[in-house]
């Protein structure tokens, strides 16, 4: 063009001379134009070319690269239409990705954006270098906001490698996150070995994967984050529902548990995100700041500090905690709100159906609510008194989920856990509500057990002086015949010789046999308070696992049938003494009829074994008088017939599941929840109820000797004594505090002693006498 | 061993094909659009530079040029 310019002035000036030559009597002045300066490009003329070409080329080229791309992909999905047989066709598509991976088609893809980021780049430093050299001030306006642009670009480069979790990345972040992972910058722990730590993939969108699955204390947060979320944005019933349904699977599991709590616990005002990115940017620029040595020492965040002491414990206020349940700040209230109310809803709509077991649906909701109320009032704290009447309920899914029997065989665990604990808080604040019918008839039976003459003579426990002094008679000829007739005597005449000797204990069995005939009316008011009892909860009580009801025995009465109760004692709460002396005498019916000659080598082998199983030690005795603490207690609340109830149950899931450790918090919950000092209605406790207590850790008889319970729950319940007999006196803390001081080993045997039952023991010493000392 | 699969794997292979179409087709959605954005921002970025081209003022000092954008102090009087 250049050219062409100067051919031109060149071909002027010809043609200017020439007319001057056709024309000379006109003087024009002759003089030649300036010749034409010669073109010397100045350096950053070359520079603003370079740049500014090699943009268009590199635009050119994306644009070439971007519509060859287009034409790959249509002949990639092609595939998918060119033949009908999938054979063929999925044949083809493995080939063809197959290909397509290994000649990395996606990093092309992904290169193509980054050659126009490139070109634009170019374009704008030409730019500023043309504007810069004709004007300074055009030139600073136009080169400050480009070279913002350029941060904004470096920053969205590498802010996915920093922090990885970034929204903001480009071409070239892919590219550097590949090289950083070749070198191994970022680790994680793999969930799938064991937390080894391993190096995060160099492809990014599967290093965010393997960073989100991390198992973190974050992950932690992100979760509760999310359910949260999902709570706040359900909006129909009939999403709510199906939220409901999903709920308590997603409880199994420490980790669920403990994400839920957190959902109960968070606070509503709480953002919906996690720490603010902007911290996350200083947090890292301060820590840059001070590897660099700028800072000095005086940097007070160490992020190091700050996880160590996220580890460790929190300090747990072990002895206040039955003072102030009630009182404790309930947070994450909406979450509890919005929960509860479908819950209560659902409830109530399913209450007053029709129970038919066959109806699966009405299971499968009732399932999902009774696990839900559970988890929110065990986790959120929340009252249960929001959600109703749930005792029919509880026990029409009991009824139909067949509990009892589940517990038995450990099947379906998750939900007999969270239905017995429900049922057990059920029960514990139904009875407290006061239902006039069981105190009433608790009344009614602890009178009979007390002996109808208590008014006259002022003697408490006449009657069960009686039935005591009964048992304990009929205990030793039981001794004195199981000690006589061993198995060795199969002849006849051998046992028929013995049996002669023992006579006196046979007649004597068959006079208690006669006597018992009178407590029958005490069995009938016993067997009333527990079969009132299970009707109004509906059921609850025979359903509950490790609890048995004791019932009337059909004639003929078997000793077997005692024998059967015998090794299950401590799963009954009532008992029917008159039923249990008569299921004891049919021995001696059994015997006289040996000793009349009715001989059957068979069934006398089964009664010596029979004879044999029931033990040795007399522990009848005590059943009755514990029986009358518990008819006591009922009157007054029930509150450690609750306690009892719940060691009932909590021995038989234990016994059952598969690790003793897990579950802690579900159970720890509802003995706070049953045993809360809302569930005490007078202070200090009846002192029925502190004999059901001390019977349960210091006696011989009791469940704590007969099955070792899990520390957590011990702590617990040693937290509860502290309560309960702080400041309290009597004889029978003393029997306890005696008792207790002869399990103690002696103190030269300390060291060696390592029973856990004697380490709680020691314990159960130390908070009675304390709480002794305390009162004087 | 040679051989191959019979007729009765093609329900097999016809759920290959349904997952590979609906994993590729995703990937490939993304990818056109990518695409599509890059040869929109070419165009806008070529029709500019070839006005600059045609608006090219032979006589302005810079005159050497024959690509420019154009820009208010170059714009033609």
């Amino acid at each position: 063009m250049v050219y062409y310019l100067q051919h031109n002035v060149a071909l002027l000036s010809q043609i200017s001379q020439q007319i001057s030559f056709i024309a000379p009597q006109l003087s024009l002045p002759s003089t030649p134009p300036p010749p034409f300066p010669a073109f010397n490009p100045s350096a950053s003329n070359i520079r603003i070319n370079v740049f500014w070409f090699m943009a268009l080329i590199f635009s050119l080229s994306a644009a070439l690269l971007a519509v060859l791309v287009q034409q790959w992909v249509r002949d990639y999905m092609h595939v998918f239409q060119k033949y009908s047989d999938p054979l063929k066709s999925a044949r083809l598509r493995q080939y063809v990705h197959e290909g397509c991976e290994g000649w990395y088609m996606p990093v092309v893809a992904e290169a193509v954006p980054g050659l126009l980021h490139v070109s634009l780049f170019l374009f704008f430093v030409g730019l500023c270098d043309t504007v810069l050299n004709i004007n300074t001030a055009v030139g600073i306006s136009t080169t400050v906001p480009v070279g913002i642009t350029g941060l904004v670009y470096i920053f969205t480069t590498f802010a996915p490698i920093i922090f990885p979790d970034s929204p903001y990345q480009n071409s070239f972040s892919v590219l550097i996150w590949y090289l950083a992972q070749k070198l191994r910058v970022r680790r994680y722990k793999d969930r799938s070995s064991d937390g080894t730590v391993k190096p995060v993939s160099s492809n990014i969108a599967e290093g965010q994967m393997q960073l989100a699955m991390e198992e973190t204390e974050e992950r932690k947060g992100r979760d509760e984050r999310g359910i949260r979320w999902l709570v706040d944005n359900l909006t129909e019933d009939a999403e709510t529902d199906s939220f409901l349904a999903t709920i308590p699977g997603s409880f199994n599991g420490e980790w669920g548990e403990e994400v839920w709590r957190k959902v109960f616990e968070t606070s509503t005002c709480m953002p919906l995100v996690g720490p603010s990115r902007a911290e996350k940017v200083w947090d890292v620029f301060c820590s840059t700041v001070r590897v660099l040595g700028l800072s000095g020492t005086r940097a007070t965040h160490s992020p190091t500090n700050a996880t160590t002491l996220r580890v460790l414990p929190a300090p747990r206020p072990l002895l206040n905690v039955h003072l102030q349940p009630g009182t404790a700040p309930i947070q994450g209230e909406d979450v509890v709100r919005i929960l509860s109310r479908p819950v209560a809803y659902t409830l109530d709509t399913w209450r007053h159906r029709g129970l038919s077991a066959s109806d699966e649906v009405w299971r499968r909701r009732t399932r999902a609510c009774v696990e839900t109320t559970t988890s929110l009032v065990c986790l959120a704290n929340a009252n249960l008194d929001k959600f109703g009447d749930i005792v029919k309920l509880l026990g029409d899914i009991g009824n139909v989920e067949k509990t009892r029997e589940s517990s038995l065989v450990g099947m379906d665990q998750p939900f007999v856990k969270r239905w017995t604990c429900l049922s057990l808080m059920a029960i514990r604040w139904f009875l407290l509500d006061g239902n006039e019918q069981t105190s009433y008839l608790a009344m009614v039976a602890a009178r009979v057990l007390e002996g109808e003459d208590i008014a006259n003579h002022g003697q408490a426990l006449t009657g069960v002086q009686k039935i005591n002094v009964t048992f304990d008679k009929a205990w030793g000829c039981l001794g004195e015949l199981r000690s006589a007739l061993c198995l060795e005597y199969a002849m006849h005449e051998e046992v028929k010789q013995t049996l002669r000797d023992y006579e006196y204990h046979i007649s004597e069995l068959e006079h208690i046999n006669i006597e018992a005939d009178d407590l029958k009316q005490l069995d009938e008011a016993i067997f009333d308070v527990q079969s009132d009892f299970d009707t109004i909860s509906h059921g609850i009580t025979s359903r509950l696992p490790g609890v048995r009801l004791d019932d009337f025995y059909t004639e003929p009465i078997h000793f077997t049938q005692f024998v059967s109760w015998w090794q299950d004692r401590d799963q009954y709460q009532f008992i029917l003494p008159g039923q249990k002396l008569k299921s004891l005498c049919s021995l001696a019916i059994m015997l006289r009829k040996l000793l009349q000659g009715q001989w059957d080598p068979e069934a006398y082998k089964e009664m010596t074994k029979n004879l044999e199983a029931t033990g040795s030690m007399n522990l009848l005795s005590g059943l009755c008088e514990r029986q009358l603490w518990r008819l006591q207690d009922l009157q007054c609340s029930g509150f450690g017939f609750t306690v009892e109830l719940f060691f009932l149950t909590l021995k038989q899931l234990l016994s059952t599941s598969s690790s003793k450790e897990s579950r802690s918090a579900l159970y720890i919950c509802t003995f706070r929840n049953i045993t809360s000092q809302r569930s005490w209605n007078n202070y200090p406790l009846p002192l029925a109820t502190q004999n059901l207590l001390l019977h349960m850790v210091a006696s011989n008889d009791s469940i704590f000797s007969s099955f070792d319970f899990p520390d957590y729950i011990k702590d617990e319940l040693l937290a509860l004594l502290q309560n309960v007999f702080e400041g309290q006196t009597g004889p029978h803390i003393d029997d306890a505090v005696q008792w207790l001081s002869r399990q103690l080993p002696p103190y030269w045997r300390v060291r060696s002693y390592r029973r856990r039952e004697a380490t709680f023991w020691a314990k159960t010493f130390v908070v009675l006498t304390r709480a002794r000392a305390q009162s004087s | 061993m040679i051989g191959d699969f019979d007729s009765s794997s093609n329900a097999l292979w016809t759920l290959y094909g349904k997952e590979a179409k609906s994993h590729d087709e995703a990937r490939i959605q993304t990818l056109k659009k990518d695409m599509d954005g890059v040869l929109i921002f070419v165009r806008s970025y070529f029709v500019y530079s070839y006005n600059g081209l045609y608006h090219a003022d032979p006589i302005a000092p810079i005159g050497w040029f024959i690509f420019r954008c154009p820009h208010p102090i170059h714009s033609r009087q």
